[in-house]
């Protein structure tokens, strides 16, 4: 039963990193190993608002989107932009985003140093739940939190016109650029959605464990499995495709403990 | 030799390793434009089966059957090739952008297992790797005479190698990364093709790794991070994907960088990390030769039929 709700824990940040890397991969077509570099950096980013200057903590995780999505806008201009008129193809810019990961992973290195680093909370009490189920304050936080960012984002790409773009460009983006949709707006708002779940899944990997530069390539190949399984493309796959690859890697424990 | 000469014979030795990688690299993704990313799990199996067979017995880990040097690199080899044959099997047809993320999960399921399975490779504490043919040689020169046997094995490969792109397989593969469809016209089986190259150049990577491990004398997990993997795809990329010489030129001049970039620490500030600055020259290099130079230095020379 533990490893269940650890397990769910591990899906929920799982999902809500595999969204954004899904609409990534599909919108832009390449798969972004530059998204751990992302995940980082809002983790580190919501640190530096929340240990350093002292806001709150919600405050500062609000706070680091935007300034991720902007750094986010700014790589796409410079580089994957011009790759996109010259017609690269995908292993090509696939390339560039390892680079870029490389890159940002250690600009993280540089600006904040390689040390262990967690946020300044007080370390509460584990509650003890029926079944023996132990749970911190802290991840009961994560799910729930995961549970309405996932609501909101559903909103999101069913309601509003950007969100229907979105979609309709992750279907077929021939047919979107067709129906008159601006790709390269699309792009834009694909960024900044990929800012708030890339936010959201480092500022929670962080609390759940600890920060440091190289969590966000340890998470990277969940995600992607998350992606692929889900469907590339398909957000709502990516969310079970995480939480699937979360409860199974927590699970493989019993296999592991009983050898 | 201590002193500059030792460090000079050290960096040469090093890039052999690696040069010896790029053109196992070049095969697979600069002749036939197969993406493997998962180099440096190939390396590791290369390296462990190699310490393996010559190591002395001991309880702490597998093998140790005292078996000379060249069995080493054989089974070294073997060993990649058939690691190589039993991933290629399934997912040697995958796109090329899936097949990266296949064979880097594959990179990481090795170095992993070589992590956990401690009885078998002595895990994160690394185990140590006999020098082959200490005794004939004085210490002192010793690791130059291990450079001779490194270029050796280094020029043997790329006669092997230009022998074998310039013959009909050569061609075949060539058409291959061209226009999948037009090999097929030809009646080529494409896929056993690919599967050919992918175990061909695997085996490349596992003798780079027995040859590493000998060098280096003692193996941990964290020689094969997939760092590794990305500095020898640079190393092709930046040479020129498609022609031996240049990927050996590549591999030395990254190599140099990579090296050389240890001198700026008695320029940069105090505190700055010079691994993490390494890191950020090596993705950097890697973003501007895709933007700016897809062909790298030498690029790959333009063939075509003597009948035309």
């Amino acid at each position: 039963m533990q490893l269940i709700v650890n397990g769910i824990l591990m899906g929920a940040i799982i999902s809500i990193g595999a969204v954004g890397l899904t609409l990534v991969s599909r919108i832009l077509h390449f798969f972004y190993f530059g998204y751990a570099a992302m995940l980082v950096y809002g983790a580190y980013l919501t640190l530096t608002f929340f240990n350093f200057l002292g806001l709150p903590l919600v405050l500062s995780v609000l706070i680091s989107i935007p300034l991720l999505a902007l750094l986010a806008i700014l790589i796409d201009k410079i580089t994957f932009k011009n790759l996109r008129v010259r017609g690269t193809g995908p292993f090509g810019m696939m390339v560039v985003g390892i680079g870029l990961e490389l890159f940002l992973r250690s600009s993280i290195r540089l600006l904040w140093g390689s040390d262990v680093m967690r946020y300044d909370l007080p370390i509460r009490r584990a509650l003890v739940l029926p079944f023996d189920i132990r749970i911190t304050p802290n991840q009961i936080i994560i799910i729930s939190a995961s549970v309405v960012l996932m609501f909101l984002l559903h909103i999101f790409l069913d309601q509003t016109k950007i969100g229907k773009a979105m979609r309709a460009t992750a279907d077929n983006i021939v047919l979107a650029k067709v129906r008159g949709i601006d790709t390269e707006r699309v792009i834009m708002w694909t960024w900044v959605i990929a800012s708030i779940s890339a936010a959201f899944a480092g500022f929670f990997l962080a609390l759940d464990t600890r920060l440091v530069p190289i969590m966000g390539w340890k998470l990277l190949l969940p995600l992607f499995a998350a992606v692929i399984l889900g469907g590339v493309g398909n957000p709502y796959g990516a969310l079970a495709g995480g939480m699937i690859i979360g409860i199974t890697g927590s699970l493989s424990w019993i296999y592991y403990t009983y050898i | 030799m201590s002193g500059a000469v030792g460090f000079l014979v050290f960096f040469l030795t090093y890039a052999v390793v690696y040069a010896i990688l790029a053109i196992g690299l070049n095969i697979q993704w600069g002749f036939t434009g197969l993406v493997n990313f998962g180099v440096a799990g190939f390396f590791a199996v290369g390296a462990y089966l190699s310490a393996f067979m010559t190591s002395t017995p001991s309880p702490y880990h597998l093998g140790g059957f005292g078996l000379p040097f060249p069995v080493g690199l054989i089974v070294a080899m073997a060993a990649s090739g058939i690691f190589a044959l039993i991933l290629g099997i399934p997912v040697i047809r995958l796109r090329e952008d899936y097949l990266a993320i296949v064979t880097i999960g594959f990179a990481e399921i090795i170095r992993y297992v070589i992590i956990t399975e401690e009885n078998l490779t002595k895990g994160p504490y690394g185990m140590g790797v006999i020098k082959p043919y200490k005794e004939l040689v004085p210490p002192s020169f010793y690791s130059l005479f291990y450079l001779g046997i490194a270029v050796i094995v280094l020029v043997l490969l790329y006669v092997a190698m230009q022998r074998a792109v310039h013959s009909p397989w050569g061609r075949a593969i060539r058409t291959i990364r061209e226009d999948e469809q037009v090999a097929l016209a030809f009646g080529k089986n494409v896929d056993f093709f690919k599967l050919q190259v992918l175990v061909v150049g695997s085996m490349i990577f596992g003798l780079a790794g027995a040859v590493f491990g000998h060098f280096f004398n003692f193996i941990t997990p964290n020689h094969f991070l997939p760092m590794e993997t990305f500095l020898v795809w640079v190393m092709v990329m930046a040479g020129g994907s498609g022609n031996n010489l240049g990927v050996i030129i590549g591999a030395l001049a990254v190599r140099g960088l990579w090296e050389g970039m240890m001198f700026l620490s008695d320029i940069l500030p105090q505190g700055i990390q010079i691994g993490a600055v390494r890191l950020a020259v090596i993705g950097l290099l890697l973003i501007l030769v895709v933007m700016v130079k897809p062909e790298g230095i030498l690029g790959e020379k333009k063939t075509a039929s003597d009948i035309l």
